[in-house]
């Protein structure tokens, strides 16, 4: 008997243990009373800022300001960074986006004076009307390579313009890709097999259509007889004599009997509202002969959303 | 008696006093400044070398657009600068705004005369090399040569050539590139696409595509010494190199319409007995055949046209357009014409009949400006001067001893030295032409004839003469030839 009970104790013990799963606790948490908000209906705060986009066919970026709801919950950051993926406004017509289509904001993370920006894997793909041999292609061969310049570009001008930093690091969040760091590589901009870290960004101003860098860029068009890239720079409206802007082959025969801007030198640079004014010395050259001036003014204007310049400016008594 | 004696020393105060100044202060006496000497005479034409600043057109590294840059080149003052402004262009490596003309292609400038300047037509001659370029670059590279030499004053067009011959930029190659006139500024690709876009259809004929086009036809001069080019827009009812011939062998028969001094040019289809053939040589390239009539040396001789330089004329604007076109075989009724006599050039000689440009690149002249006196002061005057010499300064110099504006019998050797200081033109003559100048009457007009036609051919502003390696004041008249000449064009209006 002794012996059968003990047994059966036995039986009981080892039964205990034939569970497959270790049971769950069943308890569900206590339901709390949260405490209610303090303010009822958080409201999201708006903020003009600075984006910059490209402008329309130039390698260079130029600015819109936008007015952006920024949420409580989140930095201004990634407000700017949305829009800017998105692209300039319609208003803007001569602005482009510098994104490939699906590219999202992953993530955004801010330490001091340095910004961490992760990108989804889109920001890879190619551009949808880019050849697959764009290399046997001046055009492409200079353009693929700018496009992914001045993206990155117009993240670092926009972001170091608004959010107090100085540098900015990108990271793309590419599940697929196998690769020890989220670090954008050198390849995006060389497409080559390059897998060294890109470098951190910095703002770069020779690429931003800033006032000065437009009075640069105008006088550099005089200089290389680059008419066509100088007529988007033409004010539509002559702000000296209120005439429209004439037919861009008017334009290149008025501006080709000017004599050769040889050389060029811009100083000061006075914005006031919308006006910028510097002033030139250089030379041109006249069949073979030099001429030296010096204390040219030159005005630019602001009109819809570029600095601009009159084209009696470049053509009229005293030009260039 | 008191008075007398107050009198007196009233007299002897005055003779003192007059005694009491001081010693006269030296005041300095107004002289002319020294004579600065003049500038050395000049002894040969080395010292005519000086530096300019020229324009270089090259593609933009997109290959959208030209772009301007500048370079400092070493030019010969009166010798063409077109050859040394393409070579530099030539040599142009490129930056991070340009490519290099050509690209990766080296171009280079072929034959003995590779670049030939005349009625602002300028024809660029390209080494073969050229043809390792696709249609589109070509092009690209054309425009740029286009566009850097037509900022030269002189020159309004360019006609290319590779290896002597017209380039086609079509497959089937009929279609000219013909003259290109500088388009700085403009898109390349849009100019490329206007080219592309007179190619000839898939599928179409050649004949049945028209063309407008630019063409340098050459024209004889009416004093026989050559040909002169003359830029015309054409139009063309189709692209075959038959039609082509037709039409330019038709404008050049209704004669120059801007050129002056021409020769009155004939009827051309009146003189031939067939349309003008062509065929493909084994070799590449092209020949054509013109079969004139029987006694078409005699008509030419009788309408007053230069035989020489009407084949000429023929030759040059013929393998001046029509692609691959190297060689013009002239038939004369039953025979070929392989000898051409002309009271100027003496008799020339062809062999089987066949008339290329080398025969008659020598032929081809530009235009020269004398300004010769009158009885209001000086009159311009156009010339016909081989294209090399037409703003020489010896060769003008000669030409004005040959009509009359300086006394007959001036000869090379009697000019010593020609150069260029501080943009003044130097030009030392021998002793024995400065006995003729002595002998010879009206000095003043004789001096700005020179001065006038060689600082407006060498764009100086300032003249001085020497004569046996020294500064003459006077030879024989009241005109001082010592002193600094000044370019009056006034004098000329």
């Amino acid at each position: 008997m002794r012996i059968r009970l003990t047994l059966l104790l036995l039986c009981c013990l080892v039964l205990t243990g034939c569970t497959a799963d270790p049971i769950a606790s069943m308890s569900t948490p206590a339901t709390t009373n949260l405490p209610a908000p303090l303010v009822e209906n958080l409201s999201a705060a708006t903020n003009a800022s600075v984006l910059w986009f490209r402008f329309g066919e130039e390698g260079m970026l130029a600015s819109e300001t936008r007015e952006l709801t920024v949420a409580r919950t989140e930095s201004l950051a990634e407000p700017l960074l949305r829009t800017l993926l998105e692209g300039p406004s319609a208003a803007s017509i001569e602005l482009r986006g510098l994104f490939p289509q699906g590219t999202r904001l992953v993530s955004v993370a801010q330490t001091e004076d340095v910004i961490f920006v992760t990108l989804s894997h889109h920001i890879m793909n190619a551009y949808p009307d880019e050849p697959i041999n764009w290399r046997d292609y001046p055009y492409w061969a200079v353009e693929v390579p700018l496009r992914r310049k001045l993206a990155m570009q117009s993240i670092a001008a926009t972001l170091t313009e608004n959010c107090g930093v100085d540098t900015v690091i990108i990271l793309v969040a590419d599940e697929k890709a196998a690769s020890d760091s989220l670090r954008l590589k050198e390849s995006y901009y060389t497409h080559t097999q390059d897998n060294a870290v890109a470098a951190p960004l910095e703002r770069d101003e020779s690429l931003l259509l800033t006032p000065i860098r437009t009075a640069q860029t105008i006088l550099q068009c005089m200089q290389e007889a680059d008419w066509t890239r100088l007529y988007r720079y033409i004010a539509r409206t002559d702000p000296a004599t209120g005439a429209e802007r004439p037919s861009e082959d008017a334009c290149r025969e008025a501006l080709s009997a000017l004599p050769h801007l040889l050389r060029y030198e811009v100083a000061g640079g006075s914005v006031n509202g919308a006006q910028a004014v510097f002033t030139v010395s250089g030379a041109t050259l006249t069949d073979g002969t030099e001429d030296a001036f010096t204390g040219r003014i030159l005005r630019l204007t602001w009109e819809r959303g570029m600095w601009r310049i009159g084209l009696s400016q470049l053509t009229e008594g005293g030009a260039l | 008696m008191k008075r007398i004696r107050l009198a007196l020393c009233l007299l002897m105060c005055l003779m003192v006093l007059t005694s009491c100044a001081g010693t006269p202060a030296a005041v300095p006496t107004a002289t002319l400044p020294p004579i600065a000497p003049g500038p050395a005479a000049p002894y040969g034409d080395a010292a005519l070398r000086y530096q300019s600043t020229v324009p270089l057109y090259l593609p933009s590294l997109d290959g959208q657009t030209l772009l301007a840059f500048y370079d400092n080149l070493t030019l010969t003052y009166g010798q063409p600068t077109a050859e040394a402004v393409l070579r530099a262009l030539f040599q142009h490596d490129g930056n991070s705004r340009v490519a290099p003309v050509g690209g990766k292609t080296e171009l280079t400038l072929a034959g003995a005369d590779p670049v030939i300047l005349s009625g602002g037509v300028c024809t660029v001659n390209l080494s073969a090399s050229a043809l390792l370029l696709s249609a589109q670059d070509f092009h690209t590279a054309a425009q740029a040569i286009a566009a850097t030499l037509c900022e030269m004053d002189d020159i309004d067009y360019v006609n290319l050539l590779v290896s002597g011959t017209p380039v086609a930029m079509d497959v089937g190659g009929n279609l000219p590139l013909g003259a290109l006139s500088g388009a700085p500024g403009q898109e390349l690709t849009v100019l490329w696409e206007q080219m592309a876009a007179k190619r000839t259809p898939v599928g179409a004929l050649a004949s049945a595509t028209p063309l407008t086009a630019t063409a340098a036809l050459y024209f004889p001069l009416a004093d026989g010494s050559g040909v002169a080019a003359e830029p015309r827009r054409l139009s063309f009812a189709g692209q075959h190199p038959q039609q082509l011939m037709t039409a330019l062998l038709d404008a050049l028969s209704s004669g120059a319409a801007v050129l002056e001094n021409t020769a009155n040019m004939p009827d051309i289809s009146s003189l031939m007995l067939f349309m003008p053939e062509v065929v493909e040589l084994e070799g590449g390239g092209r020949r054509a055949t013109l079969h004139f009539t029987a006694d078409v040396l005699e008509r030419l001789s009788a309408s007053g046209c230069d035989p020489v330089c009407f084949f000429a004329s023929l030759t040059m604007t013929l393998t001046s357009f029509v692609p691959s076109l190297q060689q013009v075989c002239i038939l004369r009724g039953n025979g070929a014409l392989t000898t051409v006599t002309s009271p100027i050039h003496g008799a020339r000689l062809f062999p089987g009949a066949l008339h290329t440009r080398d025969h008659y690149t020598k032929l081809v002249m530009g235009q020269g400006k004398l300004f010769l006196p009158d009885e209001d002061g000086l009159t311009a005057r156009a010339i016909a001067l081989p294209y090399r010499t037409t703003h020489e300064p010896r060769t003008l110099l000669l030409r004005l001893s040959e009509f009359g504006a300086l006394p007959q019998g001036l000869t090379d050797a009697d000019i010593l030295g020609i150069s260029v200081q501080d943009e003044t033109l130097l030009i030392n003559l021998s002793d024995r032409y400065a006995q003729s100048i002595r002998t010879s009457p009206g000095q003043r007009l004789m001096a700005y004839s020179a001065v006038t036609t060689l600082c407006d051919a060498l764009n100086v502003r300032r003249m001085r003469f020497y004569f046996g390696g020294s500064a003459v004041d006077s030879l024989g008249s009241d005109l001082v030839w010592s002193g600094e000449f000044l370019y009056r064009p006034a004098m000329a209006e």
